[in-house]
């Protein structure tokens, strides 16, 4: 018998030209990951019931804000609960500038990314003195604060607690006779990949690897030059353009808003959704919206109380033992599994080179 | 001036209950670092365990509260042996892990409430109704003031006047110092958790004896009480009773005087603003083991 370190070290050298390290995710694989996931996604309109295509949209809506929130947590390290209001603020600005104003869905869609990013500055600002704890508690009061400003209305006397009706504002996406439901869904894909190209590029530039800087070691950062009060700002500024198009959007698509759906719930609810993919790997937003928002679709799932709980005591255990979120676990599974079986194709198909040293312990 | 007077008087009930909420609440962050927002639960289960026993059970209100006071006070160390003890060295997946259970113990409230997630009510467990200067004071509210005010009194002599009070301080301000000097800080955790727990068993009994609660007012409680907790420094105990206090009569007089639907945005307008001007809050605070 060979001992194990030394069949490690020949299975590396065999696999050596397919694979970059056992340890690590190849091109290749990435590569087959990213295509399935996407002919997945483009094939749900084939196989589902249009409940459930509406709910990959809100789900693909959702994804986009949890990916603003993802680019601060995961690179920054700064979570929010304020997102949910910041999604509000582009929800409420494109159903009000829609309706009050007839502006078009092009013309408020940036109008929500503008207003949504100031309001993230703003919100910010406190990150310059707060830290850790503080700042989450100060969010989620934003929060709360953006839903009780809505619930008691401004001018708008619609806009309470009834909500605001957007009918009719999806336009026609370039003109491809896009008001069916598989049309909206497909607009939503192309927003998302969007999203995610952009949170690639954001994480490769230099930006990104100041916000890394920043979250590993504040003072360090700042005395090789580093101005942390402004990447906060600028990183939170982003974030907010994310969550104020997914809220423009996410409009459209239900045709009524109303404040509960921003809640300081809500907001947890987006946090969540970052903590259970993983704010770091690339595909982990979209997996953990996913899975919050389709669990309760569940077939066993009849009882919605069940569902909440086994939700809740999933995320528990998923904190206690996996805090870096699924995607990275099903990663790290993967690659074990795929190392095992390295290694016994590796013992089978090949002889040692040579004899074993003797057994010691 | 009747009317001033019965605002003050709710104002004082609704801020002891938020008081007894941020007592537990700062105690757990000064020692541990966790931000528990699952607190609030532990409230709103106080409350309907209250009334399980009050009308189900027994007829006895007082026979309610002592059961409440235990079962709350057992949940919560349970909690802390069973979840949070395995998150102390990393306070952020503490809070998260309090999200979930927000989540479980809301839904468990639900699924074995008997009324599932409709609004439970008490009678008033006091019908005597006091008369302070024209105004009607009813004995349930002067009840849990009363009773808040001497909890909150033996909390306060127990953590700055007793031995075991300094050794907790200690324990706060330096988690590893204190273990070095003997202290056994893992049993204070413990402790406070215990501690924490029962005043919000009391303080969801209370707060049932005042008005109708829902399996959902958790989340409202707590907020508040974090509130205050900041307003007064996390980790300062005396600061955030006065801040509850504070915040109680604020919200009765500007119901009473101002705009009513907005009484609920000052605790998070008190507390933005708060962390704007004096980040470490009115009475200076602890940043805590982790945040430091």
């Amino acid at each position: 018998m060979r001992n194990r370190m030394q069949v490690k070290t020949f299975a590396r050298n065999q696999v050596a030209g397919a694979f970059s390290g056992p340890r690590r995710w190849t091109t290749a694989e990435r590569i087959v990951v990213i295509v399935g996931v996407g002919v997945f996604i483009l094939l749900i309109p084939e196989f589902t019931t249009s409940r459930h295509l509406f709910l990959a949209t809100v789900t693909g809506t959702t994804a986009i804000a949890v990916y603003g929130l993802a680019v601060i947590f995961g690179q920054a390290g700064i979570l929010s609960l304020a997102h949910a209001g910041l999604w509000a603020i582009g929800a409420y600005t494109g159903a009000i500038f829609f309706r009050e104003f007839g502006w078009s869905y092009w013309a408020v869609l940036p109008l929500g990314i503008i207003f949504a990013s100031i309001a993230a500055a703003l919100l910010a600002y406190p990150a310059l003195r707060i830290r850790g704890h503080f700042f989450l508690i100060a969010t989620f009061g934003f929060g709360e604060l953006v839903r009780i400003v809505l619930e008691n209305g401004g001018g708008f006397e619609s806009g309470r607690r009834l909500g605001l009706i957007v009918q009719g504002g999806m336009p026609d996406f370039f003109g491809i006779g896009l008001q069916s439901a598989n049309s909206i869904y497909y607009v939503t894909v192309a927003y998302l990949v969007i999203a995610i190209f952009a949170v690639y590029l954001i994480r490769r530039s230099g930006f990104g690897a100041t916000m890394r800087a920043v979250r590993e070691n504040e003072d360090l950062s700042e005395s090789i030059g580093i101005r942390i009060a402004r990447t906060k700002i600028l990183a939170f500024t982003m974030s907010g353009a994310f969550t104020g198009a997914a809220g423009v959007h996410y409009a459209f698509l239900l045709k009524h808003i109303e404040p509960s759906l921003f809640g300081a719930q809500d907001g947890i609810e987006l946090a969540l959704m970052v903590l259970l993919g993983g704010a770091v790997p690339l595909l982990g937003p979209l997996l953990g919206a996913s899975v919050v928002l389709f669990v309760p679709e569940l077939p066993f799932a009849e009882n919605p109380n069940f569902v909440q709980i086994a939700y809740g005591l999933a995320l528990i255990l998923l904190i206690l033992l996996l805090p870096r979120g699924l995607v990275s676990g099903l990663k790290a599974l993967y690659v074990e599994a795929r190392d095992i079986l390295i290694r016994l194709f590796a013992s089978v198909r090949e002889p040692p080179p040579q004899a074993p040293r003797s057994e010691h312990p | 001036m009747e009317i001033f007077l019965q605002q003050v008087i709710n104002g004082l009930s609704i801020g002891a209950v938020i008081a007894l909420m941020a007592l537990g609440v700062t105690l757990i962050f000064g020692l541990t670092g966790l931000v528990m927002f699952a607190h609030g639960e532990l409230l709103v289960i106080g409350g309907f365990l209250a009334w399980f026993v009050t009308i189900q059970l027994s007829s006895s209100f007082w026979l309610g509260l002592l059961f409440a006071i235990v079962a709350v006070g057992l949940i919560g160390l349970a909690l802390e042996r069973g979840v949070f003890r395995f998150t102390f060295d990393s306070p952020i997946n503490g809070f998260i892990v309090s999200l979930g259970l927000i989540i479980v113990l809301q839904h468990l409230l639900v699924e074995l409430s008997p009324v599932g997630a409709s609004i439970v009510d008490l009678p008033a467990p006091i019908t005597k109704v006091f008369d302070l200067g024209g105004a009607r004071i009813p004995g349930t509210r002067v009840l849990v003031v009363g009773a808040t005010l001497v909890v909150v009194a033996v909390m306060l002599w127990v953590i700055y006047r007793s031995g075991h009070g300094r050794a907790l301080r200690a324990s706060a301000i330096d988690r590893d110092t204190a273990a070095l000097m003997g202290i056994p800080v893992r049993r204070y955790i413990m402790v406070v958790f215990l501690v924490g727990s029962l005043l919000a068993g009391l303080g969801g009994a209370l707060m049932i004896g005042l008005f109708p609660i829902d399996p959902f007012i958790g989340g409202r409680f707590v907020i508040k009480a974090f509130a205050v907790a900041l307003a007064g420094g996390l980790g300062n105990p005396l600061g955030a009773i006065l801040a509850a206090f504070g915040l109680g009569l604020a919200e009765a007089m500007g119901t009473q005087y101002f705009q009513p639907e907005w009484s609920e945005s000052y605790a998070f307008i008190v507390m933005i603003i708060i962390l704007l001007v004096r980040p470490r809050g009115l009475l200076t605070g602890l940043q805590g083991p982790a945040a430091r």
